[in-house]
């Protein structure tokens, strides 16, 4: 009886439009995705590290469960530096203009290592490089919010890697 | 219970009475695209309402450009709420806007 009603009043007066996509270049760009995806694989890579074996020389079973247990970490790992590396290049490629490489000379050469580093993630498991990662994509969030006009802070994240999150202010 | 004419609901009514602090209660709108499948697809017609605060998982509608789009709350966090479409295949990353930007949760798909 109401979905009757309003379609009779959309009848009448024809509702505005509401677009459900994103992708179509929108000027909706944000890098917290990329920071997201870089804190889970510096969790993933402690997760990893954090692993025991039952003995010296386990067992098949013993075996099979820590096998198991490495290759979800390692898949989600992998995941989330293609995840970081997707992101960055959206916002490279769609977001940022000739003006912007102008003003931030050394943003070409961020986004380069950031590949690199998520790259290096993937085929590694090493704190370190996950780490760099982490800021390097920091340092990207920072300078896409400066492109903005927006100041930023770096507040901390509340994740399990008890590493900070860059926000608009 | 009100309902908006289109005309009401054009940007420059609706910035008036919103910079008055103002809101209407309910407003209609059409989806348009495909971000949202499979719970909105294109045609649908949606009712929100706009006197309510947003939580997580709850579908809205925000303005941004002169443009209205229709998103899923996936974080809050102060002043800023992160959005994403349900169909990962055409959206595919968080967008953040400001809480102000929210016309209204959809209530009602019909």
């Amino acid at each position: 009886m109401l979905k009757t009603f309003l379609r009779l009043i959309d009848k009448i007066s024809v509702p505005q439009t509401a677009f459900a996509h994103c992708d179509i270049p929108c000027g909706i760009y944000d890098p917290h995705e990329a920071q997201m995806a870089a804190h889970t694989i510096v969790r993933m890579v402690n997760m990893i590290n954090e692993l025991k074996a039952s003995s010296a020389d386990p067992d098949f079973e013993g075996r099979k469960k820590i096998i198991s247990q490495i290759s979800r970490l390692t898949k989600v790992k992998e995941e989330h530096a293609e995840q970081v590396k997707h992101q960055v290049r959206i916002i490279w490629g769609d977001y940022f203009k000739p003006e912007h490489l102008e003003k931030y000379k050394g943003l070409g050469d961020l986004v380069f290592k950031i590949l690199k580093q998520a790259s290096k993630a993937r085929q590694e498991v090493n704190l370190e490089a996950a780490r760099q990662l982490l800021e390097s994509v920091q340092k990207f969030a920072e300078i896409f919010w400066e492109t903005k006009g927006r100041g930023t802070m770096r507040v901390k994240s509340g994740y399990p890697t008890e590493g900070e999150v860059v926000l608009p202010k | 219970m009100f309902f908006p004419s289109k005309q009401s609901l054009r940007s420059s009514s609706f910035d008036k009475l919103r910079t008055a602090g103002l809101k209407f209660p309910f407003s209609r709108f059409i989806v348009s695209d495909h971000s949202m499948e499979p719970a909105f697809f294109e045609g649908d017609h949606v009712l929100t309402f706009n006197w309510v605060s947003s939580k997580k998982r709850d579908v809205v509608v925000f303005s941004q450009n002169n443009n209205y789009f229709l998103k899923r709350v996936e974080r809050l966090r102060g002043d800023l709420i992160w959005v994403l479409g349900d169909n990962r295949e055409m959206s595919s990353r968080l967008a953040s806007i400001k809480k102000t930007q929210v016309i209204g949760r959809v209530v009602l798909k019909y």
